[in-house]
């Protein structure tokens, strides 16, 4: 039981609730890896390297209605009382996010010097897990059913999805014309682990019986999907289950049998030198599950007033003791069957949608040659960004105004904004910095966030190192 | 020294990051998880009709059912169960007074609890009822997960008027209060 709990709550703290928004590294074409969010980015160098594993790394924590302090400060509130709070605090719309994503390798290149086409490509691991709080069935396991007599505690609350997958990925980006680019990246996915329940439906409910007190009454329709599950918990128990089983999900993740296909689109587009309108469609693809798939399901209806006595053994004059417990077993069985599927089974990767519109301003004046002062060139961009990813109960939106500004020839740093369904105060800063070709980039959302991670809602750090090797503007 | 600047402040922000991150926070308190949730149950029922059995079955008889229940002694309820409270509520249209009996048996069923109740006659109208209940406090509630099988049995005495509306009822409800660690 405290394996579960401490599960469950792994899962809704060790989580970055702002999922797979990124709006830091939207369009921060300084950082060669927004073409990962647009494969348009105006990413403006001769060619680039992403160093091996150490390219792009994020790692987030915090969670949606709670906090880490809310559950585990140190104080005299009983630890029960604590989750008692949660149970009834969190709604079935509250939902939790995890993305990570690891780069193994990403590299880029222009095809000569014009530029017309910017060529990318590389692999990255991501895991991505959601999990909308299941409040009903929370509470029937907290309280009971006593005092909830006619209450539905409805089992589409029972929502969510987690998966781990490499992706293997190459991109490329035309430049129709000086104002406008367009971009597309085709996506290979291996799927490592899958577990998947959305679209679930069905109640329990008891109710004031006729024949008896209380009638129950089960209506369902549930299905959980699993791949990947199963040869992880037959691993055997030997004090090396987690390198048995990193090993186990390492050998999935090239071509491990579960294989699926995705496209990125975008475009960057100046309708004036100064403004710029951005847009992408991240993810538009299906992952099918055919390796190491079981399925568990629970479909059917069932209603329930207690075992009826019927006197048989005078009736029929048999004698026999009647198994009544049996018969209604087989019953239910049969009306409500619980079955172990091995099927194989298609997950719709959830599509992201960026878009942008900044305006570019301002010039570095050279105060000691002021005749060089380059007035094409602004240092800072002004603008306002839209996410929003696609779940099961509906796409969640978010909204980020941001500034950046070039701090020196090498140094560009850009400050955002955002506000969504789950933070309203939410800042975030990246850097990005060259010396030499040696470019190195951190970017963090919700900043003072990050000084205490106990009391915030969420926190993510990024960071990543390449080697660039510019574009000086001349024919090569 | 621009550079060294901004490696300051970096370093600063990993290492307060680092520390107080996590300030004033007990992890340890899992293990002090508990829920205490109560569930209640319809447990068995029965109708009697009398009229019908009056034309199987010679009276004057008693007559009884005994029926396998593993809701007491599955694994879920021995490991958790902290009380429990069993009602039992049996009614009567029949004009004569009726003896009536529930057995909780284990697996060998021997009888581990009984409950006696009796009803008075009824005019035919009038509904005759007579209730009783079982609690099962700390002490005594790991009996209740012996139980395997319960028994009802019912003295039918002999009937000279028949009632074509005569019956006996019988209607049970359980009140499990869990306590899960």
């Amino acid at each position: 039981m405290k394996k579960w709990i401490v599960f469950i709550c792994w899962v809704f703290l060790s989580v970055f609730v702002h999922g797979q928004n990124n709006p830091v590294l939207y369009d921060f074409t300084g950082i060669p890896q927004s073409l990962l969010l647009n494969p348009a980015a105006e990413v403006d160098n001769r060619w680039y390297a992403g160093i091996p594993l150490l390219s792009g790394i994020r790692a987030g924590a915090g969670s949606n209605g709670f906090s880490v302090y809310d559950l585990f400060a140190d104080n005299e509130v009983s630890f029960s009382d604590k989750v008692r709070d949660l149970v009834f605090r969190l709604s079935s719309r509250d939902v939790v996010m995890v993305n990570q994503q690891l780069e193994l390798f990403n590299i880029g290149f222009k095809n000569n010097w014009k530029g017309k086409y910017y060529y990318s490509f590389g692999m990255y691991q991501e895991t991505d897990a959601l999990m909308y709080w299941p409040r009903d069935l929370a509470v029937l396991a907290y309280e009971g059913n006593r005092d909830y007599l006619g209450k539905r505690f409805d089992f589409g609350h029972l929502s969510g999805s987690a998966e781990m997958l490499t992706v293997l990925h190459f991109g490329v980006r035309k430049k129709i014309n000086d104002r406008l680019f367009v971009g597309a990246r085709a996506k290979l996915y291996s799927g490592m682990i899958n577990f998947s329940s959305t679209g679930n439906s069905g109640y329990f409910v008891t109710e004031t019986g006729v024949e008896n007190f209380y009638r129950h009454r089960v209506v369902s329709d549930v299905v959980i999907h699993t791949s990947g599950y199963t040869s992880l918990r037959d691993i055997e128990n030997d004090g090396n289950q987690v390198k048995n089983g990193w090993k186990e999900l390492r050998s999935r993740a090239f071509f491990g049998g579960n294989m699926g296909v995705g496209l990125d689109l975008g475009f960057t587009y100046h309708p004036h030198k100064q403004w710029t309108v951005t847009g992408s469609l991240q993810d538009l693809g299906f992952i099918k599950y055919k390796e190491n798939v079981e399925s568990y399901s629970l479909k059917g209806a069932y209603e329930l007033e207690g075992i009826e006595l019927v006197l048989p053994s005078i009736l029929d004059d048999s004698g026999a003791v009647r198994d009544s417990w049996e018969e209604l077993r087989e019953e239910i069985e049969a009306q409500l069957p619980y079955k172990r599927l091995h099927d194989g089974y298609t997950v719709i990767r959830p599509w992201k949608l960026n878009a942008s519109v900044q305006h570019a301003f301002g010039i570095r004046r050279n105060k000691k040659r002021y005749y060089l002062t380059d007035y094409e060139h602004h240092i800072n961009t002004m603008g306002a960004q839209f996410f929003m990813v696609n779940r099961p109960h509906g796409p969640l939106p978010a909204i980020t105004g941001f500034f950046s500004r070039e701090l020196s020839p090498s140094i560009t740093a850009k400050i955002t904004y955002t506000a969504d369904k789950f933070s309203k105060t939410n800042i975030g800063a990246g850097l990005s910095a060259y010396i030499k070709n040696i470019h190195f980039y951190v970017i963090a959302d919700n900043i003072p966030g990050l000084f205490n991670l106990a009391k915030t809602h969420y926190a993510a750090l990024q960071l990543g190192f390449n080697y660039v090797f510019p574009h000086f503007g001349d024919p090569y | 020294m621009r550079f060294q600047g901004i490696y300051r402040v970096l370093l600063l922000w990993v290492c307060g990051f680092l520390v107080s991150c996590l300030n004033d926070v007990d992890f340890d308190q899992v293990n002090d998880f508990e829920m205490e949730p109560v569930v209640e149950n319809s447990l068995v029922y029965l109708e009697y009709p009398v009229p019908v059995v009056m034309d199987s079955i010679p009276l004057g008889l008693m007559i009884s059912d005994t029926t396998g229940i593993e809701l007491f002694s599955n694994s879920f309820t021995v490991d958790n169960l902290k009380k429990a409270v069993l009602y039992f509520e049996t009614l009567s249209t029949v004009g004569q007074p009726l003896s009536l009996e529930i057995q909780l048996m284990d697996d060998n069923f021997v009888v581990l609890q009984e409950v006696a109740m009796s009803l008075p006659p009824s005019d035919g109208q009038t509904e005759q009822v007579s209730a009783e209940e079982l609690i099962y406090t700390e002490e005594n509630v790991e009996q209740l997960t012996y139980v395997t099988h319960v028994a009802f049995s019912v003295d039918i005495p002999y009937i000279s008027n028949r009632n074509e509306n005569a019956y006996v009822k019988l209607k049970s409800k359980g009140t499990f209060y869990l306590h899960i660690e």
